[in-house]
């Protein structure tokens, strides 16, 4: 599929991200990004064969529809985009027919090698959530349909309890408490 | 050389020192036309004793007690429709007008109404007006005719001082004297019934009107003791008795309401419906807010433009009811940390959806430079203007809420804390703009305003304690 594909200077307004890559999208943007690689959780892996340093896009109705490599594109790292609002893109010719696993297998490369360890199998667990079932037995390389803790545990090499106490963790950590008299 | 004894010169000191006080009451008061206790005190007696021999001797009494004219006790007898009245005229009117009826029709649960206390703290009651009244109550009664035999019962049992006595001068005597009991000129509009319509704020308000009959009680107690009437039956009252808007929430309510509210909203969503979910009520959540700190009405286009605030002086022009109700109404230091919160989150979903759904992020970023309304709500069909109904549909089933309950409840909590009806009535925007109490109280002196945004807030704080995202 690479030899497709051409790396072009491309504007940024012309770029969206495609709508079969939206949700895995919104769920990369909720990650935490962790630089220090120290602690990073290791026994995530993402097997995959493509390079996503920049980002994998398509062209359609004039648009440049983006469905991997995107983390330039991000809140945190917007402010570093070009100010001549080109960047550089690897664009196919065509739509590529698994262009949605390439989506999700582009999250788990993202959480291979940017997440915190003490959220990293949540976000495991949400991505198996929200992922297609025929995604997902690609990704897992498996067929049967698993349940979401038992995913996590074959994708990572890990056993069940930090999975379900990194689940509950994270479930906390999202929602909004507010502020009360006492802690302002 | 002449010299009064020291008694003598106390005893003129004494004398000038009560002219010299009745003199400045006199000038204080400013009415000439109010009765005096010599005129008040045998009217009180005679219609006492022929209160079976006509209409005319209770009417009299009525509106002395009441400070009713006879044209009001008499429209007391319209019957009231059942369903509730539609426009300006709510149910908290209706009810008001509802209580006026019992002074004519009596039911027992009312019974109250003409108590009075005496030293024991227990009532009298004065049956044998009470009869009258509800034997009035099967008669066909036209006003003139009444008019007549008041003013021929005036002629005929009071001839020496039927100069002074006139209907009008019977129907103000409560009010001359109610502030001597303690009763504010809300109290008296609440007991003699007039001035409600032209007072809206009145019909936002829930309150315990016991506080009202007990004051009440003391002027009846004191017209019908000074005339040193006996016979009447003792009576105790133990109840509270609350009239008003049927609108108002309990501070729990409104607690857990925010609550509610509070833990739909995700930090990082990871999803498109979590995110859509979590705008829709963050955004409910600071309009919300906002109604409670400055009344605003929940009709239109919530706040207009982001324009319309000023989050460095703290204020918010306010225009929700066509221009009559334009205002400029303070926002609480705590206000402005809740939206100066809002509006970073809303730079940041600019951010987020700028390449995944640009149309919205630039809607978002309309509102932010004041191109459209500051609040929108977001639905699949895209952004659309917030409006109450809209956000209502998604959790009235949890809480069934009326849409104007901010507003019912606020001017609740400051009527029962003391606060002028005439300051609450330039907040809440029922006084027009040009009207001599809106320039006193809102534009004219902007500090008036200020006390009660910092009431409304403490009480947001302190008393509900609402969780604040800031």
């Amino acid at each position: 599929m690479q030899l497709n594909s051409q790396l072009k200077q491309v504007d940024l307004r012309r770029i969206q991200i495609a709508d079969e890559a939206k949700e895995a999208f919104a769920l990369s943007s909720s990650f935490n990004y962790q630089m220090d690689s120290s602690l990073l959780n290791s026994r995530v892996h993402a097997n995959q064969p493509w390079d996503f340093e920049i980002p994998f896009a398509y062209m359609s109705e004039g648009l440049i529809r983006v469905f991997a490599g995107w983390v330039s594109l991000q809140r945190p790292f917007q402010s570093l985009l070009p100010r001549s609002k080109l960047i550089c893109t690897r664009v196919f010719e065509d739509r590529p027919r698994s262009l949605e696993t390439i989506a999700w297998q582009y999250v788990m490369h993202t959480l291979s090698r940017c997440q915190h360890r003490n959220f990293a199998l949540a976000y495991v667990a949400k991505m198996v959530e929200l992922c297609p079932n025929s995604t997902l037995q690609k990704l897992t390389k498996s067929s049967s349909s698993a349940s979401i803790e038992s995913a996590v545990m074959t994708l990572c090499s890990e056993t069940r309890q930090p999975v379900r106490t990194q689940i509950k963790r994270l479930a906390k950590s999202k929602q909004v408490q507010g502020w009360r008299v006492g802690n302002v | 050389m002449f010299s009064p004894s020291k008694d003598k010169r106390k005893q003129n000191q004494s004398l000038y020192s009560t002219a010299h006080i009745i003199k400045r009451k006199k000038r204080l008061l400013g009415d000439v036309t109010c009765l005096t206790n010599s005129v008040v005190k045998p009217v009180v007696i005679k219609c006492a004793q022929n209160i079976n021999l006509g209409l005319a001797p209770s009417y009299i009494l009525a509106s002395l007690f009441t400070g009713r004219s006879l044209l009001q006790l008499l429209e007391a007898n319209i019957e009231v429709p059942n369903e509730e009245p539609g426009g300006q005229m709510n149910r908290a009117f209706y009810l008001l007008s509802n209580w006026q009826h019992p002074v004519l029709k009596l039911p027992s649960k009312y019974l109250s109404y003409f108590m009075v206390p005496d030293s024991k703290g227990e009532v009298l009651l004065p049956l044998e007006l009470l009869k009258a009244f509800q034997k009035s109550q099967d008669e066909d009664l036209v006003i003139e005719d009444l008019e007549t035999e008041v003013k021929e019962f005036i002629q005929q049992n009071f001839a020496g001082l039927f100069q002074h006595i006139n209907l009008t001068r019977i129907q103000n005597h409560f009010s001359h004297l109610a502030p001597k009991f303690g009763l504010s000129r809300a109290d008296v509009a609440f007991i003699a019934d007039y001035d409600l319509l032209d007072n809206p704020h009145c019909s936002y308000g829930l309150f315990d009107a016991s506080h009202i009959m007990q004051k009440h009680a003391q002027y009846i107690s004191s017209l019908i003791k000074e005339a040193g009437l006996s016979g009447f039956q003792v009576q105790k009252i133990d109840k509270k008795s609350f009239f008003g808007s049927h609108r108002v929430l309990k501070g729990y309510s409104v607690s857990d309401f925010f609550k509610y509210c509070v833990r739909q909203i995700t930090r990082n969503p990871s999803t498109h419906a979590e995110l859509l979910k979590s705008f829709n009520f963050y955004t409910f959540y600071v309009v919300t807010f906002l109604e409670l700190g400055t009344l605003h009405r929940p009709i239109l286009s919530e706040f207009g433009k982001l324009e319309s605030f000023d989050l460095i002086n703290g204020n918010v022009v306010i225009i929700d009811k066509g221009e009559q109700s334009y205002r400029v109404i303070p926002l609480s230091q705590t206000a402005c940390t809740i939206l100066n919160a809002y509006i970073k989150y809303l730079k940041n979903l600019i951010s987020d959806l700028r390449f995944t759904y640009p149309e919205i992020s630039n809607a978002i970023a309309g509102a932010l430079m004041s191109d459209r309304g500051l609040f929108q709500l977001w639905d699949s069909r895209g952004i659309k203007p917030y409006h109450p109904n809209n956000v209502y549909t998604l959790i009235e089933s949890i809480f069934p809420f009326p849409q104007n309950w901010a507003r019912h409840y606020i001017a609740t909590m400051l009527m029962n804390d003391g606060v002028s009806r005439n300051l609450i009535e330039a907040y809440m925007g029922h006084a027009p703009s040009g009207d001599q109490l809106y320039n006193e109280y809102s534009s004219f002196d902007f500090n008036h305003n200020r006390i009660l945004s910092d009431k409304i807030d403490k009480h947001i704080i302190q008393d509900l304690n609402l969780p604040l995202i800031i």
